[in-house]
């Protein structure tokens, strides 16, 4: 099991001149109390259709109640990925997948609240409503195709992965 | 009907730093002989979700077997689009329609127009495979080459199909 440390580490510099800088108000972020280099989600009407990003300043509230987010298509970062692929009721993880090259992974509130502040996961669903696309998984810097694929899909288990923003 | 002969040929540079290099495994990738310049897509669990973008350096399998793609969202390079509109799976695997291809239009990695085109065209308009639900994942969209005019346009579907080079803004 990962455990909640960040795991906060940019995987690709060599081409500058291209990250998307977001201030968002704490207040519209799906954890309203965001941590530097987590994944984050902006609030949305549309379950789905959120912008997500990576936070880059978590901002200070005593100041100014706002987070910066990289929110760049294609910005690589190392996040903490769950297996789970689909949830039963309480809820409860149900099943799970391997994680390899190109799947897509996305943020998911439901794995979050279970898996004490693990923001993303295979599973397209929170409950029934959509869950957005946060990118795919890639290798990391420090990795090659040994390394893959990571977990098991009979049980639930967490890995540091490199995503490719969506 | 355009020929395998590669269609490398990066369109647009005016605005630099902002590609996006990413090396794939070849055995991730959903055609695992990767060619300079081609289209490629990286297989995922989940249809139509894929990492898509351009083969910068195929990799050489006796040193190391990977891929660098550009998958940089907005970068233009041209690649060959087949007009096929829908695909059927009755009998064998066939086009059944074409249409028009014209600037905006979105094109998809289509890995079957892969294989019926024996490697000259990975991209379609089909937004579909031949079972009529499993979705392709959206490549970009047609743009005009930088030796082009809306006067190329539109590059006609063909009474049994075509291919035609198109400049494709990556998605």
């Amino acid at each position: 099991m990962v455990t909640r440390t960040t795991t906060y580490d940019y995987e690709q510099s060599s081409e500058s001149g291209r990250e998307r800088m977001l201030p968002v108000p704490w207040t519209r972020l799906t954890d309203t109390t965001p941590t530097l280099g987590d994944p984050a989600q902006v609030t949305s009407a549309v379950a789905g259709s959120e912008i997500t990003g990576t936070v880059v300043n978590p901002g200070v509230v005593t100041i100014d109640p706002v987070a910066v987010l990289n929110v760049a298509s294609g910005a690589i970062f190392r996040h903490n990925v769950r297996n789970v692929l689909t949830y039963a009721g309480g809820p409860a993880e149900a099943s799970w997948q391997v994680l390899n090259v190109g799947d897509v992974v996305y943020y998911d509130v439901t794995c979050e609240v279970i898996n004490a502040g693990i923001k993303l996961s295979v599973s397209p669903l929170n409950a029934a409503t959509a869950n957005a696309i946060f990118g795919n998984i890639v290798m990391m810097q420090d990795e090659d195709a040994a390394d893959f694929p990571k977990g098991g899909a009979g049980s639930g288990s967490t890995h540091v992965c490199a995503i490719l923003q969506a | 009907m355009v020929t395998r002969t590669t269609t490398y040929d990066y369109e647009q540079s005016s605005e630099s730093d902002r590609e996006r290099m990413v090396p794939i495994p070849w055995a991730r990738l959903c055609d695992a002989t990767p060619t300079l310049g081609d289209p490629a897509e990286v297989i995922s669990a989940v249809p139509g979700t894929e990492i898509t973008g351009t083969v910068i350096n195929p990799g050489v399998v006796t040193v190391d077997a990977y891929a660098i793609l550009n998958v940089a969202r907005g970068a233009v390079y041209r690649h060959n689009v087949r007009t096929t509109d829908v695909l059927h799976i009755a009998g064998n695997l066939h086009e059944h329609s074409w249409r028009d291809i014209n600037i905006g239009d979105t094109v998809y990695y289509s890995a079957e127009t892969d294989t019926l085109t024996a490697g000259v065209a990975k991209l379609a308009l089909t937004p579909v495979q031949s079972d009529g639900a499993t979705l392709n994942a959206v490549f970009g969209h047609v743009v005009m080459m930088q030796d082009e005019t809306s006067a190329n346009f539109p590059k006609l579907a063909g009474a049994a199909g075509n291919t035609h080079v198109c400049a494709v803004e990556q998605e």
